[in-house]
């Protein structure tokens, strides 16, 4: 059904690795709302890869963990990003936390906002996902072609 | 991270509804009519009126798109799920997807990250997976294929 040639089938393609620096993690608490929220803010860290190179700035953004009552870990990511040749672009993720059979770590799609017209552009017109091992501080980020 | 096959969505869509909300943009809703979805230990139909696509459709680019309807399987449980994706065309592909015309799916990108509410029991694995999926836009209908990310 998958290898017809009614529609594309996508590929990952190997784009970005983003390691972070966190902060200490925030409790904020058994939410009233339901689930338990922590917070993690960004102490900086680095994007590379052949097409974006920069810096996350520190104190502009974090990770935002929801454990849900069915045990499921919702995380929320946002970064601002200072290319090396000087463009501010930000980050969004959003993906699960899981300690599943087959995979331990956190999974999220990301979306990035450019300024209109500049050489990033093509950022904005592509999802990508990313993967980070539980214990790494690395972000593997994979474009979705 | 591989991607896996799971299921395909076959959408038949009702009147598309254009809300100009700013100079050059549009956003689009697209009510669902109805539809049948098939994958691996999962099958039955979208329902009816309960949701649909709605792109924010710039004239000079591409589009984000969020969409959101029910799922009812062939054993009688309901499924919501939501997607935020990408779609970007070169213009003159754009100008005939916005008129409705039927355009090679390969000529543009469309792509979405599906999220589901499922639940708990045999379907609650959609509750904590990651999927990657991929739209076909028809004129009277669209198909989508999701692929989970194993």
């Amino acid at each position: 059904m998958a290898q017809d040639n009614l529609m594309p089938v996508p590929a990952l393609v190997p784009a970005f690795v983003l390691s972070l620096e966190a902060a200490e993690r925030i409790h904020v608490g058994t939410l009233s709302t339901g689930g338990i929220r922590e917070h993690v803010a960004c102490r900086g860290g680095r994007i590379q890869g052949e097409r974006l190179k920069g810096n996350v700035l520190a104190g502009h953004g974090g990770e935002t963990w929801l454990r849900r009552a069915d045990g499921v870990t919702v995380v929320d990511l946002h970064l601002i990003i200072r290319t090396d040749d000087g463009h501010t672009l930000r980050l969004t993720g959003t993906g699960y936390s899981t300690e599943d059979l087959h995979f331990v770590g956190t999974r999220l799609s990301l979306l990035f906002e450019v300024d209109q017209g500049g050489p990033y552009e093509w950022l904005a017109r592509t999802a990508f996902l990313a993967e980070r091992k539980s214990g790494t501080e690395v972000f593997v980020i994979a474009e979705i072609a | 991270m591989k991607l896996e096959f799971a299921l395909e969505l076959r959408m038949r869509l009702g009147e598309r509804i254009h809300i100009p909300v700013a100079e050059g943009q549009v956003r689009g809703a697209v009510l669902v009519e109805g539809g049948t979805f098939h994958g691996k230990g999962l099958q039955g139909i979208v329902v009816r009126g309960s949701g649909g696509d709605f792109p924010l459709v710039r004239h000079d680019d591409g589009a984000r798109f969020e969409s959101q309807y029910l799922l009812k399987t062939d054993d009688g449980q309901y499924i919501l799920k939501r997607s935020t994706g990408v779609r970007h065309a070169a213009p003159g592909v754009l100008a005939r997807l916005l008129a409705g015309e039927e355009v090679d799916p390969h000529a543009y990108y469309m792509r979405m990250t599906p999220r589901f509410e499922a639940p708990s029991g045999k379907y609650d694995w959609l509750n904590r997976t990651l999927f990657v999926g991929v739209g076909r836009r028809g004129t009277h209908g669209s198909i989508f294929r999701f692929w989970k990310v194993v």
